[in-house]
């Protein structure tokens, strides 16, 4: 089989999975008891008009038409990224909540988990390689770091380096004193308040990256291919870079596929420690106002993060290892 | 200890390598000298475990922790090896003398392409003026070896083991060594494509020179190959000799054993009488004869009297006291 061909097969499955995804998404809550719209509604009883409340109906999605037709208007509206309304902060769109806190956990998540990954990587094939101080110190002193429980940790260096010493800000992502426009200053306020939460980020999961990344690196450089890559004169940067740790990354891309899927869930518990406006936020305020178009939305978002992040290991293992390209 | 043989590619001596281990030391390879010829096939023989890739890695620096070479000398085209800075020893390595290993699948690199290693392997050696230039000279490298153009943008899993076997011998002739090692580069392989690409080797050195050291648990193989045979018992070189001579009349129980134990390629068959026991284990080395408990002509002195080697013809040595010779030519 062709390299497309597998790719081709790859992809179907997780499209298969996400139209799963999706009905589930519009099954359950009509499954469960208790109709979130119709609470609203009982909330507007007798402040709003008799066509407010039909056109409250149609914008959530309530009807009284057979569920084969929902299905399908419910399809048609995803297709045009309709999520519906959230409840909580009626009436916006969930579509707009999701993608207004989007940006900023890519930004704050994103950003952390490659750094961690490369940070990690590049630490454990050094250690692996040199060994010293790197391999007995730092290896296991990043491991303890990760090893804390992670809001222990986040809590800790918010108190120390926020409350304490004043280096970095509280809460939120951007100073509020300054206009929000394309500017340096504005820039400068984004990356201060993101710097604190992403140390943790980093701090916590780069142990793993490291420790991983030392143990397959050491394999490698075990195998007789290193051997004679080295015998044959070859430069230390080449040896290292196409002969081990091409190698040594492979049986890590899944993890690091996994770890950007869930960047979108946002890192949950570091967005409500330094009370950041990302997914994770968003999802603890849903829960907390019992906000289910806007959990519905949120749901499917992780949902299809997890996928495309497993669509962009796939497409990325094609191109690191040949061996998949035949199989 | 005899000096280093003046005109040799390779000569070791008395060299002894060492596994050191929690619970003391393996001695792999325990006092072996020989030399490797310009342009001759040395063949070296013993069965599974009995040092032979221990000493085709000690012989171009290339064992890996935790061996460690405890005694003796290796010499390359005039060169003392373990005396050689990194500078020297990647001068060495690759342009006069190279190595193929046993495992072909492990010895290529599975992410990267025939011609991506091939060209790797020239430009660290040689500056090359344009990819044109080492596209071409690596097209001629897998000519040598019998592979055609297409192979190049191949990776390592699309070829079959004979063709990657192929591939690493077109990697150690890349910058036309003196030397070429190598450790059972056709064990893997079934007899018609190790005829084949013995047959390519031999091709090869006739036209191109270089010497091989040639390392494999096939005796009779040997004997159609080599131009001179070593055999290995438990880390000692039991006999070593002129081909010819040895097959007709092998001096040592062990290599006569040898003999007996593997079916003949080619020639009538017959049965197979093999040798009763199994060698030594290393970490608790016997005194005397390593070989004494499995012979059948072993006496008392054996068993307590490290026999050294001795010549038993011209450039023909046996290290056995029961061994046929000329007693008053002693040699290590
Ligand atoms: N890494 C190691 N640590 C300890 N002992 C080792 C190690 N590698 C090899 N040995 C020992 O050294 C001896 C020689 O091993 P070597 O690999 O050189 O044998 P060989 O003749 O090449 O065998 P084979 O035909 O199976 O390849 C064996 O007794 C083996 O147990
Ligand atoms: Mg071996």
């Amino acid at each position: 089989m062709s390299a497309l061909a597998w790719l081709a097969r790859r992809l179907g499955l997780y499209a298969v999975a996400a139209w799963a995804a999706l009905t589930l998404g519009f099954a359950l809550p009509r499954m469960v008891p208790g109709d979130p719209a119709a609470a609203l509604l009982a909330r507007l009883q007798g402040k709003a008009g008799p066509e407010a409340i039909a056109a409250l109906r149609a914008a959530l999605g309530v009807s009284d038409a057979p569920l084969v037709e929902q299905y399908g208007a419910y399809l048609l509206a995803l297709t045009r990224g309709d999520l519906g309304v959230s409840v909580s902060r009626f009436p916006t769109p969930v579509a707009e909540l999701i993608g207004g806190a989007l940006g900023w956990t890519l930004l704050l998540a994103g950003v952390s988990v490659a750094i961690s990954f490369v940070l990690g990587s590049a630490l454990g094939l050094a250690a692996a390689w040199r060994g010293g101080v790197l391999d007995t110190v730092v290896g296991p002193a990043l491991t303890l770091l990760g090893a804390f429980p992670y809001f222990w940790l986040a809590m800790g260096a918010l108190h120390v380096f926020g409350f304490g010493l004043g280096w970095f800000p509280l809460r939120h992502a951007w100073d509020t004193s300054v206009a929000p426009a394309p500017t340096l200053e504005f820039g400068w306020g984004v990356v201060r308040h993101a710097a604190l939460p992403a140390l943790t980020l980093v701090g916590a999961s780069v142990g793993g990256w490291m420790l991983g990344m030392r143990t397959s690196a050491r394999s490698i450089l075990a195998t007789d291919q290193v051997l004679l890559a080295r015998a044959r004169g070859l430069p230390t940067a080449r040896v290292v870079s196409a002969y081990v740790l091409r190698n040594a990354v492979l049986p890590h891309l899944t993890g690091f596929g996994m770890a950007l899927g869930f960047v979108v869930s946002g890192a949950l518990l570091t967005e409500v420690v330094f009370s950041y406006p990302g997914e994770g936020w968003l999802l603890v305020q849903a829960v907390r106002a019992q906000d289910y178009p806007l959990l519905q939305g949120l749901v499917l978002a992780i949902t299809l993060a997890v996928l495309a992040a497993n669509a962009l290991v796939d497409v990325l293992t094609l191109l690191v290892d040949p061996r998949t390209r035949a199989a | 200890m005899t000096a280093p043989r003046v005109g040799s590619v390779l000569s070791v001596r008395d060299l002894e390598v060492r596994y050191r281990g929690p619970d003391g030391d393996v001695c792999a390879v325990d006092g072996v000298s020989f030399d490797v010829r310009p342009g001759e096939v040395l063949g070296l023989a013993g069965e599974s475990g009995s040092g032979k890739s221990t000493l085709a890695h000690a012989a171009l620096r290339l064992l890996r922790p935790p061996a460690v070479i405890t005694r003796g000398e290796v010499w390359i085209d005039g060169e003392d090896v373990l005396a050689l800075g990194p500078g020297g020893l990647a001068r060495l390595r690759w342009r006069t003398a190279s190595i193929v290993l046993q495992n072909a699948l492990d010895a290529l690199n599975p992410v990267l392409t025939v011609h991506e290693q091939l060209a790797d392997t020239l430009r660290a050696h040689a500056p090359f003026p344009n990819a044109r230039a080492a596209r071409l000279r690596a097209e001629e490298l897998l000519a040598l070896v019998g592979l055609g153009e297409d192979t190049l943008d191949r990776w390592p899993h699309q070829l079959s083991g004979g063709q990657r076997q192929r591939v690493n011998i077109a990697l150690a002739l890349a910058l036309r060594p003196k030397l070429v090692v190598m450790d059972e580069p056709t064990t893997a392989l079934d007899v018609v494509v190790q005829r084949e690409l013995l047959q390519r080797v031999l091709q090869l050195r006739d036209a191109l020179g270089f010497a091989v050291l040639f390392i494999t648990h096939d005796l009779p193989l040997l004997f159609d190959l080599a131009d001179r045979v070593g055999v290995l018992y438990a880390g000692r070189l039991a006999e070593l000799g002129p081909a010819a001579a040895m097959r007709e009349n092998p001096a040592h129980p062990y290599t006569r054993g040898l003999l007996r134990a593997m079916p003949p390629l080619t020639g009538p068959r017959r049965p197979l009488a093999g040798i009763p026991g199994a060698p030594p284990d290393p970490a608790h080395p016997l005194p005397g004869c390593r070989f004494a408990p499995r012979c059948a002509v072993a006496a008392a002195r054996c068993r307590t009297e490290v026999p050294f080697a001795h010549a038993v013809g011209p450039g023909w040595r046996a290290a056995c006291h029961a061994a046929p010779g000329l007693p008053a030519t002693r040699s290590p």
